[in-house]
């Protein structure tokens, strides 16, 4: 097999040519025979499987190189909204927050549940995060509570009532600031709290303002010291979150996409991406017929969003939840197998797409098998398809 | 996507609500709203429908703004008779809950200064999140009248648990022509963000806060 540039060398190539990189699709997987959706895929720390969150409450586990499947996480009994793999100190641990009102701890070995944490049945938690000065921190953003546990005793420590009132979309500790809370609500509110020492109202220390309700936030840059907001309504904002301060505000974000997308039109925002080094970021958008593309976003100066430098199509037929770019991966590129990543929709699919320069592929079909045809076969078939 | 929202229906309707509104005459100033039933849309799979949306025309015209301002901004709203804190005055509340909820109530949003935004948390605590009133921010490089205009032009909307939900579009001292431009905006621009568009919507109603509904679609 030939050895594939990592995949972020192979996007910021095509940026001054108007050429558009279109990763080919390598294999698609059915979830589920019904009408439940993928909403969050996830890697385990060494990438040796991937876990993915659907519609039917439950989590399944594939590996993300041949697309096996493992098994499955049943328990929680209502929809899950977020999942998370463990530290590299309980590694085949996953996490799963509910609207059922638990966050629980599986043994991706058993599939069996180890662990629990309730907020009581009449909250939802719709986000979680570890961390803290200590590291004994959980938090969960709930029905406009954050709520705070020590993990390793299970105690809850702290209720944060006040900083929002809307649900509680996103918590996150930063990055290289492992005392600092970032929450993110319904309510279009991004709160800074500082968890050292008591929490209480007193440990609000920023609220940033965007306006509207707020569905995703991420960390990027050199120190992750920026936060890209994706809100409900579709529009991104750029945030300083140190100073509190906003750098940049797409409102017509989903225009501002289209128009350098001769062929299609962003529907809707599914993630935010960045790779890591510098300051460069991508939004993700997609179609409601399911095609994916990478677009660069220029915050510093005039805000603009560039033409997409990447497509993702002829995978999906609905519309996209998730995408797990195997660039994330720490690793040497050489171990990212050819894959450029793996994206989940509300068709119920599972897609991994090729990282070599495949432009002739636009149709996609379903793969009955688990397992994903080793590359070579695949070539043979096209020439011959009867 | 061509609009589904026959012009002629909306006309119609809004001319009755407001006719209905004119003969029957109320001591307050009634609320239009424009009333959303969806269809083959999940609440617990979809993704969520909530935000906020800025209309044309100021459908609540007797909305409460307060600006916490640096020097400049205060002497600015003094000008044009915007009710006004500073932080000397802010400091005064010392941080009381009760103080803070009192302020909080007394207006229905709040704008800042951005040397003012940032001092917020630490000099009031978080009441005006709790109340949904943190302010927005308003920089030297705008009008502050604008802001204000545009704070007061600003709708929310929510789709909790059921497949309907109701957004406030205008109220019946508004012109005809301005309640339509308002129901044309928020319609188109909710049906963007449905994932099948019209195939989401199930029936659309204007209703006047004493009224009937009108089916406008």
């Amino acid at each position: 097999m030939e050895i594939e540039e990592g995949t972020e060398m192979e996007v910021e190539e095509c940026r001054t040519e108007n050429s558009i990189k279109r990763f080919g699709l390598k294999n698609s997987i059915q979830t589920n025979f019904g009408d439940d959706y993928v909403f969050q895929i996830v890697p385990k720390n060494d990438w040796s499987l991937m876990a993915v969150s659907l519609s039917t409450n439950a989590v399944k586990l594939y590996s993300p190189v041949t697309g096996q499947y493992y098994g499955e996480c049943k328990g929680h009994s209502t929809t899950i909204n977020q999942i998370y793999f463990s530290g590299p100190s309980t590694p085949h641990v996953l996490h799963s927050c509910s609207s059922d009102g638990t966050i629980r701890a599986w043994d991706t070995r058993s599939f069996q549940e180890v662990s629990s944490i309730s907020a009581g049945s009449s909250q939802e938690i719709f986000s979680f995060s570890f961390g803290g000065s200590a590291d004994n921190l959980l938090a969960g953003g709930c029905n406009s509570q954050i709520l705070f546990w020590d993990w390793r005793n299970k105690k809850q420590i702290a209720c944060l009532e006040e900083s929002h009132f809307d649900d509680v979309t996103q918590v996150h500790f930063a990055p290289h600031h492992q005392n600092k809370l970032v929450s993110a609500s319904v309510d279009g509110l991004i709160c800074i709290v500082d968890t050292d020492g008591d929490i209480d109202d007193d440990s609000l220390e920023s609220v940033m303002n965007v306006g509207t309700s707020i569905g995703k936030v991420g960390f990027f840059g050199e120190t992750y010291q920026k936060l890209w907001c994706l809100t409900h309504i579709e529009t991104l904002s750029i945030w300083s979150w140190r100073d509190g301060q906003n750098e940049a505000s797409f409102e017509n974000a989903r225009s501002l996409a289209s128009d350098g997308w001769t062929s299609d039109h962003v529907d809707y925002f599914i993630d935010c991406h960045y790779s890591g080094e510098g300051e460069n970021l991508w939004v993700i958008g997609g179609t409601s017929a399911g095609t994916v593309g990478y677009f660069p976003v220029n915050y510093k100066g005039e805000a603009k969003i560039g033409s997409p430098e990447a497509v993702l199509g002829g995978g999906h037929t609905d519309v996209v939840r998730s995408i797990l770019p195997m660039s994330s991966m720490q690793s040497r590129p050489t171990q990212s197998h050819g894959i450029f990543g793996w994206t989940g929709g509300e068709d119920g699919r599972l897609c991994c797409w090729r990282s070599d320069d495949s432009s002739e592929i636009n149709r996609s079909w379903i793969s009955s098998a688990m397992v994903i045809k080793s590359p070579n076969t695949r070539k043979k078939n096209r020439h011959h398809p009867y | 996507m061509s609009s589904k929202l026959s012009s002629e229906a909306l006309r119609e309707a809004i001319s009755t609500i407001c006719g209905d509104a004119k003969e029957k005459k109320r001591n307050f100033v009634e609320t239009i709203e424009l009333q959303i039933g969806l269809k083959n849309y999940d609440p617990q799979k979809d993704k969520r429908f909530s935000g906020s949306v800025k209309l044309p025309h100021i459908p609540r015209p007797k909305m409460k703004v307060c600006m916490l301002g640096d020097a400049q901004h205060v002497e600015q709203a003094e000008k044009i008779g915007l009710d006004y804190m500073d932080v000397e005055a802010l400091k005064k509340l010392n941080k009381n809950k009760k103080l803070v909820k009192k302020l909080a109530k007394k207006y229905h949003a709040f704008l800042a200064s951005e040397a003012v935004i940032k001092q917020i948390p630490r000099l009031l605590g978080p009441g005006l999140n709790k109340a949904g009133k943190f302010p927005t921010l308003v920089t030297h490089q705008e009008s502050l009248e604008a802001k204000v205009n545009e704070t007061k032009a600003m709708v929310k909307f929510q789709l909790k648990k059921v497949l309907c939900m109701g957004v406030a579009v205008g109220n019946c001292s508004m012109e005809e022509k301005q309640i339509f431009q308002n129901v044309q905006l928020s319609v188109n621009f909710l049906v963007s963000l449905l994932k099948k568009n019209w195939q989401n919507v199930r029936c659309l109603n204007l209703k006047s806060t004493m009224g009937r509904p009108q089916r406008i679609y």
